[in-house]
């Protein structure tokens, strides 16, 4: 027979515990349950709330920061401007830019910055500038105000958000003063000059710079000055001097040359480049004077001349003087000589002397109307000179017949050193025949008519010794 | 007994039966088991009043405030139900919070200062 053991019966007793119990289970388990849900909800309003006060305190750190840049901003002696990336338009201004930029901030404010440009394509090559750099360091703008007067910045700019809108941050330092001070530098130490010691700012000139080198340099000079400033009060003469080197001193910057300095009236100029520049800037100072003196003689006034003399050579050029007063200078035998040739014009009785060094470091001598002058000995140097004359500025009619006699005039001088005497006087007399004024044929005539006269010994060499200087 | 670091403290002051509660807590779940275990010992140890000083306490991240209310509820477990928490005015969120703290534990008594 299967027996299956059957568990015995709970008594009443027992169900009753069991039944206690379990309602206790149920009791804890919604209490526990009860509480989960109460922990859920506490720990999510927790995360709200901290959540919040953290924006809050972020909003307002924000808020602090841009309160703080605003006040940085505000104190900064330095003018600064906020735009608009894209639409170029102001949004911000401090009090410094305000006066300089000649308006109030509220009138500014909401202008397009493009307004306040001289050239206002260059606010569009800065921010492109600054989009490619990420930033722009000092760069010289200049801005126009509303009353039209200009001024200079040196501007750099930074990307900045504002107002939560992207923008450029421009830090202006007014410049103009410094700019006027250069440029009234440069009125004495012009910036070609600067330049050609390898300088970039006059701050950097030291006593003693120099620079050697092959070099072309041109000595001028008002004639018989004294003669014409006797009947001058100072002004008129101070009107006089500037008037005329007001006219002639551009025709060396012009031609790429540089004033070294100003020798009263007289002029000292190096033309560091090919000596054609010094000769035509030579040529055009000749004409600048030819035209000047006709508005002299229609006023009246005495027709002024000038000789110049040119030369080529090694030469120093650099600053004198002492460390609290210097000025440029030019040393060396040629620059010597140079002021020596151009005292040579009054004797010769012309306005144009080169050297035979000048006339060879010409790029193409058949630009200019050159002749032959004279071999001459200056007084205390034993070296033979050969001189030129430059005749591009003489009256049209007195360059025609200079050119027509060229080749004859030429020809003379030859047989004259050859000691061929006859034929060089002969030659000479067709050439005055031709231009009876050639001063300068008349003194060789003489030379040679001296020579056939007296005859020449075996040392002859036909240099002409100056015995004055 | 106390577990102190850096940026928070945590220390029982058995003589008052007072917990002082300071600093910045910005720990993940688990980095506030050793604070846990701190204070399920004190429930455990069923006094017959508890206060909760939180005056100092800056900042308690979800996880801490989480921690917090487990201990609640230990408490309570363990039938110790005079519990007073005292927090601070100065910062806005243990208003909200803590006040919360009287669904798990009605009897707790809550003082702000």
């Amino acid at each position: 027979m299967l027996s299956i053991e059957v568990p015995p019966e709970p008594s009443t007793e027992e169900l009753q515990t069991e039944l206690i119990s379990l309602r206790q289970q149920i009791t804890d388990l919604e209490q526990d349950k009860a509480d989960l849900e109460t922990l859920l909800e506490m720990t999510t309003e927790h995360s709200d709330t901290i959540e919040e006060e953290l924006h809050d305190k972020a909003e307002e750190a924000v808020r602090e920061s841009e309160r703080r840049l605003r006040m940085i901003i505000e104190a900064t002696p330095i003018a600064v401007v906020i735009t608009e990336m894209a639409t170029g338009i102001v949004v911000f201004v401090n009090a410094i830019a305000g006066p300089l930029a000649g308006s109030s901030p509220k009138e500014i404010i909401g202008q397009k910055m493009t307004n306040f440009y001289v050239n206002p394509a260059e606010r569009d090559r800065l921010v492109q500038l600054l989009k490619k750099e990420g930033q722009v360091n000092h760069h010289e703008v200049e801005f126009i105000r509303k009353d039209h007067s200009k001024f200079w910045v040196d501007i750099s700019m930074r990307h900045i958000e504002f107002n939560e809108t992207p923008c450029v941050l421009a830090a202006w330092n007014d410049i103009s003063h410094l700019k006027k001070l250069n440029q009234s530098a440069s009125r004495f130490i012009p910036k070609e000059y600067l330049s050609f010691l390898k300088k970039d700012s006059l701050v950097d000139i030291k006593l003693g710079d120099h620079v050697t080198d092959e070099m072309t340099v041109m000595f001028s000079d008002l004639r018989s000055f004294t003669a014409i400033s006797e009947n001058m009060t100072p002004q008129q003469n101070f009107d006089f001097i500037n008037a005329y080197l007001g006219r002639v001193s551009p025709m060396v910057r012009k031609n790429g040359g540089f004033i070294v300095k100003y020798l009263g009236d007289g002029i000292m100029a190096i033309f560091p480049g090919n000596a054609d520049s010094g000769v035509q800037a030579g040529i055009d100072k000749l004409n600048q004077v030819n035209n000047y003196n006709i508005t002299r003689i229609k006023q009246n006034r005495l027709p002024i001349g000038i000789g110049i003399g040119l030369n080529t050579g090694h030469m120093m050029v650099g600053m004198v003087g002492e460390t609290d007063r210097m000025q440029g200078d030019a040393f060396s035998d040629d620059v010597n000589l140079t002021s020596r040739v151009e005292g040579l014009t009054k004797f010769y009785n012309i306005s144009f002397i080169i050297t035979a060094a000048t006339k060879k470091a010409l790029i193409d001598c058949s630009q200019y109307n050159i002749r032959f002058l004279d071999k001459v000995q200056v007084q205390g140097k034993k070296k033979t000179l050969v001189l030129y004359e430059v005749y591009d500025a003489d009256p049209p009619h007195v360059l025609a017949l200079k050119q027509e006699s060229h080749q004859y005039y030429e020809l003379a001088m030859q047989h004259y050193y050859d000691q061929q005497f006859p034929e060089a006087q002969s030659l000479l007399f067709d050439v005055l025949q031709k231009n009876p004024q050639d001063k300068v044929a008349w003194r060789h005539l003489m030379a040679v008519t001296k020579c056939i006269e007296n005859g020449v010994d075996d040392n002859w060499n036909g240099i002409t010794i100056m015995t004055s200087k | 007994m106390e577990i102190k670091k850096n940026d928070y403290e945590i220390r029982f002051d058995n003589e008052i039966n007072t917990v002082f509660c300071s600093g910045t807590y910005r720990l993940t779940g688990s980095e506030y088991a050793p604070i846990s275990e701190f204070l399920t010992t004190i429930a455990d140890a069923k006094p017959d009043s508890l206060t909760v000083n939180l005056t100092t306490l800056k900042f308690l991240n979800s996880s801490g405030i989480n921690t917090l209310c487990k201990f609640i509820m230990c408490l309570r477990k363990n039938n110790v139900l005079q519990v007073k928490v005292i927090g601070s005015n100065e910062y806005a969120w243990q208003k909200k919070s803590l006040t919360n703290l009287k669904k798990l534990l009605p009897s707790l008594e809550l003082e702000f200062i």
